[in-house]
Parts: structure tokens; sequence; C-alpha cells
């Protein structure tokens, strides 16, 4: 038996109970965006770096409990990176 | 007892049509750094329990000794955070060491905690019939919280 479970997550602010897919002007509650118009003409990057500009509201009626608009975008890994020192030395072996 | 030859975190681990491993992308440090911020200049701490949705990966090697060949063994990996507490980050892979050769292990990860801010520790040990069979290894990692310079960090408001 297989069952599929499909979690729809906004593309731009990466809220990720979305009651709809993303697209055929359903309307994302947290950011606001309107899949199929407002991504037309701007990138999910764009509309997501406006978003943040705002301020980053909540966009439909009340916010769910606790709902943490950084905590949403880090767990989306954005503004997260990663790391490593770099090599400390570097050395050539010549075969005599 | 199997000894532990090599633990690497890094972003992903490809392997070729002969088995040959290549590690892309090591890494020691997460940063988090929150976009944006109120209307006020603040922005709200990042959760304790927060995991960001990270895909990644520890390559490990292990040399076993002549008696441990043939011996199905299990390898543990958890990663402890900063305070002593063990992260959801903890899994078990099966293997049997068929030869004296060095036994390599992939373990893919989605998600990184990036809660709390410190040295995080990432353990690895082997088990046998649940009995810690070597000892413990630890790699640090480091996360950090990198927060815009002029903003402070007061809680979310209950909504």
């Amino acid at each position: 038996m297989r069952e599929d479970i499909t979690v729809n997550i906004c593309p731009v602010c990466y809220y990720p109970s979305l009651p709809y897919p993303p697209r055929d002007y359903h309307i994302c509650p947290c950011c606001g965006t309107e899949f199929g118009n407002d991504d037309v003409e701007s990138s999910w990057e764009e509309l997501r770096e406006n978003w943040i500009a705002r301020g980053m509201n909540w966009f439909f009626e009340q916010p769910p409990a606790n709902w943490n608009p950084w905590e949403q975008l880090l767990t989306a890994g954005y503004g997260v990176t990663t790391t490593a020192n770099h090599f400390p030395s570097y050395g050539e072996l010549k075969i005599a | 007892m199997a000894r532990l030859l090599a633990v690497l975190p890094c972003e992903k681990i490809i392997v070729d049509r002969e088995g040959i491993p290549s590690l892309i992308a090591l890494f020691q440090q997460v940063h988090a750094a929150p976009a944006g911020t109120r209307a006020d200049g603040t922005i709200a701490p990042i959760a304790p329990n927060t995991i960001t949705t990270k895909e990644w990966a520890v390559f490990s090697e292990w040399k076993p000794e002549p008696d441990d060949v043939g011996k199905q063994v299990k390898q543990v990996l958890e990663l402890q955070y900063p305070d002593g507490t063990v992260s959801p980050v903890r899994g078990k892979v099966s293997f049997t060491f068929i030869n004296e050769m060095p036994h390599r292990n992939q373990q893919n990860i989605v998600g990184f905690p990036i809660g709390q801010q410190g040295t995080y520790l990432l353990r690895v040990w082997l088990e046998k019939d649940g009995n810690r069979i070597s000892d413990v290894t630890s790699y640090e990692m480091g996360v950090s919280h990198s927060i815009p310079a002029g903003h402070r960090v007061t809680p979310t408001p209950s909504t």
C-alpha cells in the first residue's frame, strides 16, 4: 500500500502549510503572493526580498499561534550558510 | 577493536560507478543570519528547537582488526547540542567488515539544528548487539547566529 503525502510550501516565504499548491491564483496567507499573477513579472526571490523588506508581516487575518517569520525562513535554509577552515598549508611533493 | 580512521561532514558525497566516493564542500561551521527586521528595528531570537532543512552527509572510514572480519556492527552517529543534550540528528547504519581493508560509510542527513550557538559535537562509534565496541570519536562543529549590526533581539510578540 502506498500513500503519497503532499506538503505545499510557499516558494516565496516558505510558509509550510499552504492549503493549496502554489499556482492557479491561490494566495499564500502568509506573504500574500498570488501565484500565477504576482510571480509572472517578479521572481520568487524578488517577491521574497520584498516581503522581508516590508517587515515580514502576516497577510491574511491572524497568523498561527507563535508564528515566527525568522524561524520560518531559517528552517527553510534561507540565511543559513556553511564554512570550513582554509587549508593551513599547501605543499607539493616531487618524486626524485 | 576497529579503529576510526576518518569522520568528515560535508555538503554532499558523490559515488562514481566504481563506488569511489568524492566529498564535496567539507564544512565545520554553520552560520544562521536572520533576515529582515521589525518596524522597530528588532529581530526575533532563533528558537532553540529550530532545525534548518539542510542536506548534508557524513563520511566515515573504519579500520578493522583481523578478528573484526565477518562481524556485523552498527555505526551510531549523533549530533550533540552545545549544552550536552542530543539533537534529533541521530542515526545508525549496519554493516559487516568483509575483509581487513578499511570500511567506508556514508550517512546522508536532512536537517541541521541551529537553535543553540556554540560548539556541537558530531559523535561516532560502533555498536554490536546494543553494546559499544569502539571508542567514541567527536568532531567539533560550530553554529553561530549573526545578528545585523544595530539591531536588538527581542521575543516575537505572542499572536
